[in-house]
């Protein structure tokens, strides 16, 4: 089972506003963000290597634990409208679907799913430091700019 | 294991300070708890003690012939200075004898214990961690000492803990590992050798940058520290100022009071704007339609079908289908094949389960979770204004209680640059995370990025030398040491912090003196700098803590322990020492005996030795010793171990004659 994967880069960049009382967490929240960014971009990275990035956890942790089955469900409707299946061709939808998802697996991706998730998370690290002229040094301050920045440059989702 | 040291007595001959001999020993046989020395000025205090120092350590084998030659009575001596010294290890007896041979200017050592005498200083197996030239000082002290533990320049304390817990033994096994692979890099030979002592030269370009700079990071991390510390201290000093005066302040008091419930209401917000964030559906009516999209085109091509994909592979094995007809192995190969087509039962759960959260997430109205979401940005935005008005009113209310209060003025320009330092630390302190990685090493300052660097410049040599296997084994053994090493010295330090401070407590409950941390020094809580007073108090205190926190009973021996107290403190130190301490051996000055010795000592206990030791030309106390029963007259010097001489013996006059 494959892991999420975080570039090492992020985590340094959210410093101010990580491991604080008032701030994010768990490496996952980091994580989070940078993979709605790239949902939002439809941009993907290419291959990742081990190197670049670090290993978190299998399993969506903390205040996501129920929210996996969503963000897993925008993913699949991200990747599938990249590849232009459209619901209406159920043999491709179908074949696409059980490749990306795993049912045994804590977070409900196969590994070529996970692989494919990891790379939005990666590109969307890229998309959010364009988004910021400095790094964040409040939480309140990043969120209400990553709220607004999201909204404006989110890419259709055709499916 | 628990080891017990005590000092039984010594002898000097032949040194700058009169030729004595001092023992320990009290009536029932045993070490007293607290041994007084007292020496006038321009006896030898300091050469006494420096002398037990380099006799328990073996530090003068490492000493100049001219260091040597300045224990000399005289320049032209030749008569060779012995010092022995006696201790009890865990009750047994332990004899160093060092010999300063001047006309060599050489030092040698004889060491008795248990089986016989050997030649050369060698401590019992047992205390060597204690007995060498590093670790002597933390037991025979200075008045330097309290000062270095809480200087924010020096790291004794850290120096400390690791030579008692050994800590500092996984650096240098580390450094050992290190030594391992350079030299056996630096003994291959290639058919290049042009290319590998650059190879060679880059890796040292790195190393020495990357140490270079890790110094500098960890001291600005401890600037930081110390500014952050003396910050809230220097907040906390100004909030005092202004609730002292509260009817005047009375405004900015309320404003103070507004500005903390609007921060509390700002992150009451934030948090529920974090909450909010973490759904999908909320950041964005694209996000929440796409994932409401999916549900209802899974919906229209009926995905999950109803049907599994077991099913069919089931159906194949049967003799005749559901409706009745045969299969025969041509339609069995049929259906199985057509199978694949359909999801296994758990993907089929799965995906019903998608649908179900999304129904549930998303709901019928997939744009409305936005418009929460920026009803509650607007929430936030709001708050963040209001706080930052209620700051700036604060802000000029504080200046305007400055004015008219010299206290919360003086608190406030300091908070003012202790912020501004601690922004330029902070800005300093960026470029040591900085991922910049072009240009030539020297102007790279990110210590990840020269790791990295350094790495792999180590890769290519190790693979140029063909020592790849070993570099890589010595990469881990050093990764393991020094997290070990990172580990084990925060959760020693933490206790350490927690049991010093219960100590003080109990052994100072009036001081309210607490440690706050270990980092290379000890720091106060609340407080930029203790007074001379409260720096001895939690020198003792800590050390004292170490010791026992280790099971070691080590004796303090301590020259001029109260020279630089105030009559009050004098008092308090003398009553805490015998409690921290198995045993305690001072070298005092006549001066130093008011209030540390009538109002301490002896209120704590009777267990105390009274010698005073002073040289022989001063005939008025030498006729006086005369009469008193147990006194050693040498060559140069007299001791005399007798309270009463003791407490008459007057040091203006000695002075002044000496």
């Amino acid at each position: 089972m494959a892991d999420f994967r975080i570039l090492k880069d992020a985590k340094p960049w959210f410093k101010d506003i990580y491991s604080k009382e008032e701030g994010l967490t768990i490496d996952f929240e980091v994580y989070y963000f940078c993979l709605m960014a790239g949902l939002a971009s439809g941009k993907k990275r290419g291959d990742l290597t081990t190197t670049e990035t670090s290993e978190l956890v299998q399993h969506f942790p903390g205040r996501y634990k129920e929210k996996g089955k969503i963000i897993v469900s925008l993913f699949l409707a991200r990747y599938l409208a990249s590849l232009g299946v459209t619901l209406t061709d159920k043999k491709t939808a179908h074949n696409q679907i059980s490749k990306l998802i795993s049912p045994t697996s804590p977070n409900y991706l196969s590994d070529e799913g996970m692989k494919e998730l990891n790379k939005y998370a990666a590109a969307g690290y890229d998309e959010i430091i364009g988004w910021f002229e400095e790094r964040p040094r409040t939480l309140e301050s990043f969120l209400r700019t990553f709220a607004l920045k999201i909204d404006s440059q989110v890419q259709p989702i055709n499916i | 294991m628990a080891t017990e040291i005590k000092l039984m007595g010594w002898s000097a001959k032949g040194f700058r300070c009169p030729d004595h001999q001092v023992d320990l020993i009290n009536h029932n046989n045993e070490p007293y708890l607290v041994s007084l020395i007292q020496m006038p000025n321009g006896t030898g205090k300091t050469t006494t003690k420096d002398l037990l120092r380099l006799t328990l350590s073996g530090g003068a084998l490492n000493l100049r012939a001219q260091d040597i030659r300045a224990f000399a009575k005289d320049e032209d001596s030749f008569v060779p200075g012995v010092m022995e010294v006696r201790i009890l290890v865990d009750k047994k007896v332990a004899t160093f004898v060092m010999t300063f041979d001047y006309s060599q200017g050489k030092a040698s050592y004889k060491t008795t214990y248990k089986s016989g005498q050997n030649s050369g200083f060698v401590p019992p197996q047992e205390i060597k961690n204690f007995l060498n030239p590093q670790f002597i000082n933390y037991f025979i002290l200075d008045g330097e000492l309290a000062e270095k533990l809480l200087n924010d320049d020096q790291a004794a304390a850290q120096d400390v803990i690791d030579a008692l817990f050994q800590v500092d033994s996984l650096k240098k096994i580390a450094a050992k590992v290190e030594d391992y692979w350079s030299e056996h890099a630096a003994g291959v030979t290639t058919k290049t050798p042009q290319g590998l002592t650059r190879q060679k030269n880059k890796v040292d370009e790195i190393k020495l940058r990357l140490r270079m700079l890790e110094l500098e990071c960890n001291s600005l991390d401890e600037k930081i520290i110390t500014l952050q510390a003396d910050l809230t201290a220097k907040k906390l000093e100004h909030q005092t100022a202004i609730e002292k005066n509260r009817t005047q302040n009375a405004d900015l008091l309320n404003a103070q009071e507004r500005l903390h419930s609007l921060k509390n209401e700002q992150i009451q917000n934030t948090s529920v704007l974090l909450e909010l964030c973490a759904s999908p559906q909320n950041l964005s009516g694209i996000f929440a339609s796409s994932i409401l999209n999916l549900k209802l085109g899974l919906d229209r091509v009926k995905l999950p079908e109803a049907a599994a994909r077991e099913f069919f592979e089931e159906l194949c094995d049967e003799p005749e289908c559901i409706c009745g007809r045969e299969i025969n192995p041509d339609i069995a190969n049929t259906i199985r094949a057509k199978a694949s087509q359909y999801l296994g039962s758990d993907d089929v759960s799965l995906l019903n389960a998608l649908k179900t959260s999304i129904d549930e997430a998303v709901g019928n109205d997939p744009l409305s979770h936005r418009l929460e979401l920026n009803s509650q940005i607007e929430n936030l935005t709001d708050k963040v204004r209001s706080v930052n008005e209620a700051r700036t009113l604060v802000e000029e209310l504080s200046r305007k209680a400055s004015q008219v209060d010299p206290k919360v003025k003086e608190a406030q320009e300091k908070i003012e640059a202790l912020t501004g330092e601690l922004k330029v630390a902070e800005l300093n302190r960026e470029k040591y995370d900085s991922d910049e990685s072009s240009g030539p090493i020297g102007n790279i300052f990110g210590l990840k990025v020269l790791r990295e660097k350094l790495e792999e410049a180590e890769h290519d040599l190790a693979e140029s030398t063909g020592t790849l296997e070993i570099k890589e084994k010595t990469d881990i053994i050093k990764s393991i040491l020094n997290t070990a090493y990172d580990s084990s010295t925060k959760i020693i330090s933490s206790e350490l912090v927690e049991e010093t401070n219960q100590n003080l407590k109990q052994w100072l409950p009036d001081n309210n003196l607490e440690v706050e941390s270990i980092r290379g020094h000890l720091r106060l809580k609340g407080k930029e700098k203790g007074s001379v007073g409260e720096n001895l108090s939690v020198a003792y205190g800590f050390l004292s803590t170490l010791f026992n926190r280790t099971n070691h009973s080590l004796p303090f021996i301590v020259d001029s322990p109260a020279g630089a107290l105030d009559l009050p403190v004098r008092e308090n130190i003398g009553k805490t020492i015998p409690k921290l301490t198995k045993q305690f051996v001072t070298f005092v000055i006549s001066s130093e005996r008011q209030k540390f010795i009538d109002n301490g000592l002896q209120k704590v206990t009777a267990d105390i030795q009274y010698v005073t030791i002073f040289r022989k030309r001063i005939s008025k106390y030498l006729d006086l010793a005369n009469s008193v029963k147990g006194t050693a007259i040498t060559e140069d010097g007299v001791i005399v171990d007798d309270k009463e001489f003791f407490e008459n013996f007057d040091l203006i006059k000695e002075e002044e004659r000496g």
